[in-house]
């Protein structure tokens, strides 16, 4: 303990000479240490010294997670007593003192302990808590306090839970900020509408697996909203009823847009002017490919004003039963780029053209996966005039990753070096079975340098 | 313009409060005061704030550190000292030793280098940067905190917390004493009562 004494301004007991320096640190830099873990480690602090045992009390941070009484593998035989679990919240609640709750977390199961775990929430809210995370594993159904949906404090809500949500006749969270629902089930039109509703300086809304079931129409509208995340993919495959809901969207300051999902229901994105990214990745089941396509049709056609979009799995696929709904297409005036998380198929390659018609002002293209073998491209197909305009006045920068040197592949990069007359750079990334065949990587090479380049400043890198 | 001054008027005034000043050797604009500078300033803000202006910064041991004014306002304390106009000559920083500040110093260069991209690249080198950064001895790591506490630096707050409760997670109580030399001040039936109340975190 140096002459770096002098830098600390704190108070502290002098009896206490032979502590270590951290006893020394101000209580608000133990609390913001202790911040950073669990609950049941913080209140082992408790034991460390006199001086601990006055700091974990205060901690604004609180983090429940039953799954430690699980931990080992005797618990799987004779699980272990929820009791124990119970008691250790009740009383870590009660000793704590009156400070604000900052961020308090509930993972645990819902069995006859259900009334606990509603005065649990419901003393993190009168603890003025501004995070709220529950993750709650329900047997039959758990109403949560109504204190929770007119909470003056909180900035964010996360909600796992396997039930229906039940809300009181009034929502409002005038500081909800983020909001992420998973696994909920919606009860009814009119009440969920309330949630979407009753929020309205929300910047964030996530929904996962949730079941929409019993809804037909809802409407999300908010002109503070920056970003939506919709992930539809049911943990048992894809519903079996005719279940399409018809969500509206309309969020004129949205920002970034993710969708993954059968899409089972059937989104309208009426106004999102200032989307910037867009993720849309669809799965498309058997039976229902018709009405699959409509729905991507449907969905793409409310994003015509993004720069940004990627689209993987089975989108493209999905396209290629869109028939003449590809007319329906709209232009998309400000991409700049286009993302490719997928194999391109042979089923999906005349889609994928008919695709890239639609982005007149495109400047960058990533393919993450490179053509699939069945693909074939010979050099008669790819000509000027099939290629889509954007591709010899637009395109800057394309990149191809998982690039396997099939003879589809080279033609296509071929064609494209040769046609596209702004492009500046062509990022090829060999997949390790190229890598790794050193005279067939520069035969590969060797063709497409050779290639009379249409953009004379155009650097073709390989890696 | 600046290769038009010559000694005599960078002796008169700091040529960083110059650079759209028309300014030749026979101009009768030259010897601006101090108040005639800050006039200046007040109506043409954005004029002043070029990227090339520096900071001085005082340690507690008074040693002087010259930083680019984009690394000096990483820290939030700073900045509201810059935007008070209490940053004319240096800013004197009692709190922090050389030693400290010098470190604290290299860790805002290296977050202000380093572009927000999302290039997994720099995110991997900044990542092992910090990795790095916290490997110092424990009397370093809680001057540390003070420091980036005093000077409201959120990310190194983070950082360096975040490393001190990676030594605490997981281990039992008395390897956390050991670890961090505290001293056990209960009575045996004090501290049995401690563990019998919170029984579960003891399990």
């Amino acid at each position: 303990m140096s002459d770096t004494g002098q830098t600390r301004c704190v108070i502290q007991d002098t009896g206490h000479d032979s502590d270590g320096d951290i006893s020394q640190l101000p209580d608000c830099i133990l609390h913001h240490i202790l911040s950073f873990i669990p609950t049941k480690d913080v209140v082992k602090t408790a034991i460390l010294s006199k001086k601990w045992n006055n700091v974990w009390t205060s901690v604004s941070n609180l983090d429940f997670d039953d799954a430690l009484l699980y931990a080992n593998e005797a618990d799987a035989r004779d699980p272990p007593d929820e009791t124990c679990f119970i008691n250790f919240v009740e009383r870590v609640l009660s000793l704590r003192d009156a400070s604000n709750i900052k961020n308090f977390r509930l993972s645990c199961r819902v069995f006859f302990n259900a009334s606990c775990i509603h005065s649990w929430i419901s003393s993190a809210i009168m603890h003025n808590v501004q995070t709220l995370d529950l993750c709650l594993f329900v047997d039959d159904s758990f109403v949560l306090p109504s204190s929770v949906f007119r909470s003056q404090t909180l900035t964010s809500l996360k909600l796992e839970m396997n039930c229906v949500l039940e809300f009181p006749t009034v929502i409002y969270l005038p500081y909800l900020k983020t909001l992420h629902l998973s696994l909920v089930t919606f009860a009814n039109d009119g009440s969920t509408q309330k949630l979407f509703s009753g929020c309205p300086v929300l910047e964030e809304l996530t929904l996962v697996d949730c079941e929409w079931l019993n809804l037909k129409n809802i409407t999300i509208a908010s002109s503070t909203l920056k970003r939506l995340t919709i992930d539809d993919l049911p943990y048992f495959g894809p519903p079996d009823g005719p279940k399409d809901c018809k969500i509206k969207i309309y969020t004129s300051n949205l920002v970034y847009l993710k969708y993954t999902g059968y899409p089972s229901n059937d989104i309208f994105v009426c106004d999102a002017s200032s989307l910037v990214k867009a993720y849309i990745s669809v799965l498309v089941p058997h039976e229902k490919q018709k009405e699959v396509a409509s729905h991507v049709v449907n969905l793409l056609k409310g994003l015509s004003k993004v720069a940004f979009l990627n689209v993987s799995d089975h989108t493209i696929e999905s396209l290629v039963f869109a028939d003449n709904m590809l007319v329906d297409l709209p232009v998309f005036m400000n991409l700049t780029r286009l993302d490719l998380t997928m194999e391109i198929r042979k089923s999906t390659v005349e889609a994928l053209m008919k695709f890239l018609y639609c982005f007149p002002n495109l400047q960058s293209l990533y393919f993450s996966e490179g053509f699939n073998h069945d693909v074939c491209f010979v050099d008669n197909d790819l000509t000027c005039s099939s290629l889509p305009k954007c591709i010899s006045s637009c395109l800057k920068m394309l990149t191809f990753k998982n690039f396997d040197g099939n003879d589809s592949e080279i033609c296509f990069l071929k064609c494209i070096l040769r046609h596209a007359s702004v492009l500046k750079k062509m990022n090829i990334l060999c997949c390790e079975s190229l890598f790794g065949d050193p005279n067939r990587l520069n035969e590969v090479k060797k063709a497409l340098q050779t290639v009379s380049k249409g953009s004379k400043s155009c650097v073709v890198m390989f890696s | 313009m600046l290769k038009n001054l010559n000694s005599k008027h960078i002796q008169r005034f700091s040529y960083k409060y110059l650079p759209q000043f028309p300014i030749s050797p026979n101009s009768p604009k030259l010897g601006f005061s101090r108040s005639q500078i800050a006039n200046y300033r007040s109506n043409f803000p954005t004029t002043i704030m070029s990227s090339s202006k520096t900071i001085v910064l005082r340690s507690s041991d008074g040693e002087t550190f010259e930083v680019d004014e984009a690394v000096a306002v990483e820290s939030q304390t700073i900045k509201h000292m810059i935007e008070d106009g209490c940053a004319d000559t240096s800013i004197p920083l009692p709190n922090v030793t050389s030693k400290i500040l010098s470190k604290v110093i290299e860790y805002c260069k290296k977050h202000v280098e380093t572009p927000n991209a999302d290039e997994k690249v720099a995110e991997e080198d900044l990542k092992s940067f910090d990795a790095d950064f916290v490997k110092v001895d424990q009397s370093t790591l809680f001057d540390l905190i003070l420091a980036a506490n005093y000077l409201n630096i959120k990310s190194l707050l983070d950082l360096t917390c975040q490393t001190v409760a990676d030594m605490i997670k997981g281990k039992t109580p008395e390897e956390i004493r050991k670890t961090f030399n505290i001293k056990n001040d209960f009575t045996p039936e004090e501290e049995e009562e401690v563990r019998r109340e919170n029984a579960w975190a003891f399990e």
